[in-house]
């Protein structure tokens, strides 16, 4: 009984979700380690560390568009692998723990909902932070050795590359949350779809922008709108022209874009906290 | 009950967290636009003037987001290979969607322009469709060019086509003028030897002022290299004084000139002969042009133009066509048959 | 602990948990609702061990998931402790073990328990000796190293009760806890049940077991279709009244015969009878004559039906009342 009411004045103090960090923690914890025991995660890290190096293979173009096409391979690469799992993970996350049922007694222990959403958040993108470090790991390597195999200085845009595989990271973060958040209602098939439209739409929200501003239709451009208002920007992440000239990029717009996706995030989270606390099991 | 608040709070920082990301994506959106990071991105402005056939494969383009030049690179890849394997009509459709993929990938404009322009010209069946095809190369450089009206390369490939393929020297010239105010993919400066070309396009047409006054820059441009100085000095000797007198509408003197100063070194100079050829046109004395031109033309396979104004003083004189010379003025096998004409229409030899 | 059920209802303890017209109906879109639970009246006070059992699609797990706060009801309320089940306070106080639990495999039991216990955020200081208690409690000493999805049935089971009591709870929910077990998990789960009662724990529930429930449950409701269709302590459930259950030997053959004519004989062999006799002259009657007859009276007390044979009957009813109707 000792114990009992022990842990209950000690909970008591925690009302708010600062005290429940610990609880949160053993979430992510949980979840870290649970995702290198899907073995497809580890398949797509070995298949993507495998491809990178294929780009070295391509070598009868001209200089100025060697390096572009070792660069956009490698990005795109990275980019599309960290996609994958970054959605898979999140979609079937909560769906996986229905269907096994270790959700219930989770959610019969004194944890909120939403500190169990967000335990299994930050469980993932710890993941996916290993995943990708990995995978640019190799890309800077392959980068270097395609610069001097161009006689060019192996460590030129390097800065520039970091922080393109630093946005793509957010990139994929960004779409994960999209994903976990629809996966605290949907099935696992409906979310993974949804959430390649999601990708498909982000890439056109330029498009989208372009005729919010310059269409004459007054109907289109309330709807271009509000859809540019909503959809995520992909394109903000994108340095490829950057690099390409060999322009550096000023922290401050990597400062703006970390923003964003923290905005961004902070929006799905609420949505996430609403559709949660409403399921029912 | 808590939670119903909870709900309130939680949809009242819904609302504000998005408007929030509207205003931060709106300057995000400001920062692209004005730092240039948009070059790699979707073609938008010039979506609404693509014919409706592209709109599918733009549509693709975008929904392959950052895969999209990945992709392009690899269909580029399979050109170069179909290309190799000599299978070049092959190739065009599948550059086209390359470059509508990535308009900025100058690479692919340029060598597919080539491709149109030369190989697949040279391969044509008859020479009216050659020359359609020299036309798809050059409006296929214009396109380029529309997408990419920064960048030097496509420039300089329009103006090359216009000097070697056509041997249009005053279009040359000009488009090589446009491409000097150009950029190259660093935002330096074009290369040097496109001073060098406009010079050599306005030697050949002729037009003796601008040349000089082309290698005289260039000089300038690029003190070092050899060849202005070797290029003015020949001009110099040969040319100079001749372009004086037919500047001035002498035309006699300007023709002993050119002969005395010319003829003897190197009569069969190409910039000799047109200029020969140009002073009995402004003499009035067709003929004499068109025998000018015809022997210009049977000493240099390649001279296009010669031909060309072969076929023009022809139509303007109201002469049929001598036989083998077709209407495009591209060469043909013709010597046996130039002979021919020359016999039953001037009277005489072939020069 | 029949005296700690009485002691609590006459100091008017608070029950720990009361449903009033707890109703669940599920209305998929394009399908016609199904109603899980109808008008719930239930009462579970401190210290008392209460089953619910019905066959499967009762609603057991629907009155269960409702009382966790996994589910919401449609009607009607549910309140443990006195408040709304979703709250985290009262999780704080409850344990739950689910029906064939599945935990996450690779991990070991004491990992498990470990994982659960940062999850009550048990005090760092306790954890470990708090977790070797209850290895200890159900059995699974010696057994904790080895990788959950080793375990057998039992063993799951094992962990899954310890990491209900985790956090000491004051009352503790069980689904099926003895569902697949053989005799000696069986045995060992109702021990610490009845170890859970004795530390003054609420226990409630839900099985379908009607016989393991029997020797365990202080108090039962029987669910049907939705619907409670009995409710009592067992000793008003089982103990049928003015009814006695008699059993004698050393009999003559004779005297056999004429005893089971005074009543329902249920057995007779040899110079033993097992008989029911009505209470009052019945009764007095034979027992004059058992001992008239030099007979030995082995046993004597008053009938007990089984649980099963209660359920069977109220279903009966039940149904007898929705042809009626």
């Amino acid at each position: 009984m000792a114990t009992a009411t022990q842990v209950q004045a000690e909970s008591k103090r925690g009302t708010l979700l600062l005290h429940s960090w610990r609880a949160i923690w053993a979430i992510t914890r949980g979840t870290f380690k649970d995702t290198w025991r899907q073995r497809i995660i580890l398949v797509l890290l070995v298949f993507g560390m495998a491809v990178l190096p294929a780009s070295l293979i391509f070598s009868w173009l001209s200089a100025g568009e060697e390096i572009k096409f070792v660069i956009d391979t490698g990005l795109g690469t990275i980019l599309l692998f960290g996609l994958l799992m970054g959605i898979f993970m999140a979609a079937s996350m909560i769906p996986l723990e229905i269907e096994h049922r270790t959700i219930f007694t989770i959610l019969s222990k004194p944890v909120r909902r939403f500190e169990f959403v967000l335990g299994k958040f930050l469980g993932i993108a710890l993941t996916l932070l290993v995943n990708i470090l990995l995978m640019g790991v190799v890309f800077l390597v392959i980068y270097g050795v395609k610069q001097v195999m161009l006689n060019a200085p192996p460590f030129q845009n390097f800065v520039t590359l970091i922080q393109a595989l630093f946005l793509l990271y957010l990139q994929v973060m960004l779409i994960t949350t999209i994903a976990l958040t629809v996966s605290t209602v949907a099935s696992l098939w409906f979310n993974i779809i949804f959430s390649f439209f999601v990708y498909f739409v982000g890439n056109m929200s330029e498009v989208i922008h372009h005729i919010s501003t310059h269409t004459q239709v007054n109907a289109l451009r309330l709807l271009m709108g509000i859809f540019n208002a909503i959809v995520p920007h992909f394109e903000n992440f994108d340095l490829r022209q950057k690099l390409l000239l060999g322009d550096p990029v000023p922290w401050g717009y990597v400062a703006q874009v970390v923003g964003y996706t923290a905005q961004y995030v902070v929006v799905m989270f609420l949505i996430a906290y609403l559709l949660f606390n409403e399921r029912e099991f | 009950m808590r939670l119903r608040w909870h709900r309130g709070l939680a949809l009242g920082l819904l609302v504000l967290f998005l408007v929030s990301l509207s205003a931060t994506q709106g300057r995000i959106a400001k920062v692209r636009q004005e730092g240039n990071y948009r070059g790699a991105g979707l073609p938008i402005e010039r979506l609404a003037e693509l014919p409706v056939q592209d709109l599918s494969l733009v549509t693709i383009g975008a929904i392959l987001g950052g895969f999209r030049s990945v992709v392009a690179n690899i269909l580029w890849l399979k050109c170069d290979e179909y290309w190799h394997q000599g299978r070049v009509f092959r190739l065009v459709p599948l550059a086209k969607a390359v470059v509508l993929l990535e308009p900025h990938f100058i690479e692919a404009w340029r060598i597919t322009a080539w491709h149109l322009a030369y190989n697949m010209s040279v391969e044509a069946p008859t020479p009216e469709k050659a020359r359609e095809y020299i036309e798809m190369g050059l409006k296929f450089l214009e396109e380029g060019i529309k997408w990419n009206p920064d960048r030097y390369e496509l420039f300089f490939e329009l103006g090359w086509t216009y000097y070697d393929k056509l041997n249009e020297y005053e279009k040359a010239a000009a488009i090589f003028q446009q491409a000097l105010q150009k950029k190259d993919e660093f935002g330096s400066r074009p290369p040097t030897y496109i001073w060098r070309m406009i010079a050599h396009a306005y030697e050949r047409y002729p037009r003796i002022d601008e040349a000089v006054r082309w290698w005289q820059i260039d000089a300038q441009v690029e003190p070092d290299h050899p060849v202005h100085r070797g290029a003015l000095q020949t001009i110099h000797e040969r040319y100079v004084r001749a372009w004086e007198h037919f500047e001035r509408g002498e035309l006699d003197e300007a023709m002993a000139a050119l002969l005395e100063d010319w003829q003897k070194d190197d009569p069969y100079d190409t910039i000799g002969m047109h200029f020969k050829a140009r002073i009995y046109e402004r003499k009035q004395d067709i003929d004499r042009a068109i025998e000018t031109w015809f022997e210009a033309a049977r000493h240099s396979a390649v001279d296009k133009l010669a031909r060309r104004r072969v076929i023009e003083l022809c139509r303007l004189t109201g002469r049929p066509l001598p036989q083998g010379i077709n209407d495009v003025g591209l060469p043909t096998e013709v010597r046996d048959e130039w002979d021919r004409w020359f016999q039953e229409n001037l009277g005489r030899h072939a020069p | 602990m029949d005296a700690i059920l009485e002691h609590s209802k006459e100091q008017k303890m608070e029950p720990v948990i009361v449903t009033e017209s707890l109703t669940k109906v599920y209305k998929a879109p394009l399908e016609p609702s199904v109603t899980a639970l109808q008008d719930l009246n239930l009462e579970v006070y401190p210290g008392e061990v209460f089953a619910l059992v019905g066959p499967n699609g009762s609603g057991k797990t629907t009155t269960l998931k409702l009382l966790l706060g996994l589910i919401f009801p449609t009607r009607g309320t549910a309140r443990v402790f006195g408040e709304n089940p979703r709250s985290v306070e009262v999780k704080r106080r409850i344990g739950f073990m689910p029906d064939g639990p599945y935990f996450y495999g690779h991990l070991t039991g004491n990992e498990l328990l470990d994982f659960y216990a940062d999850i009550l955020q048990i005090p760092r200081s306790q954890k470990k000796q708090r977790i070797e208690e209850l290895i200890e409690l159900v059995g699974m000493k010696g057994r904790s190293h080895l990788q959950v999805r080793t375990y057998s049935k039992g063993m799951i089971q094992r962990i899954g009760l310890a990491q209900a009591l985790l956090n000491d709870p004051e009352l503790v929910l069980l689904d099926e806890p003895t569902a697949g077990l053989d005799p000696i998990g069986t045995r060992d789960v109702k021990d610490i049940i009845l170890k859970m009662r004795q530390q003054g724990k609420t226990v409630f529930l839900c099985s379908h077991l009607l016989s393991d429930v029997e020797r365990i449950a202080d108090r039962v409701a029987v669910l049907h279709q939705g619907r409670l269709i009995r409710s009592g302590t067992m000793e008003e459930l089982l103990v049928v009244k003015g009814r006695f259950e008699v059993q004698a030997s050393r009999l003559s053959a004779e005297a056999l015969e004429a005893l089971g004519r005074m009543g329902e004989v249920l057995e007779v062999a040899d110079s033993r009878i097992h008989l029911l006799l009505e209470e009052g002259e019945a009764l007095q009657k034979a027992l004059a004559f058992i001992e008239a007859k030099g007979g030995h009276l082995d046993y004597l007390a008053p009938q007990r039906r089984t649980l099963e044979e209660v359920f069977i009957e109220a279903v009966r009813e039940a149904v007898g009342e929705e042809v009626i109707e």
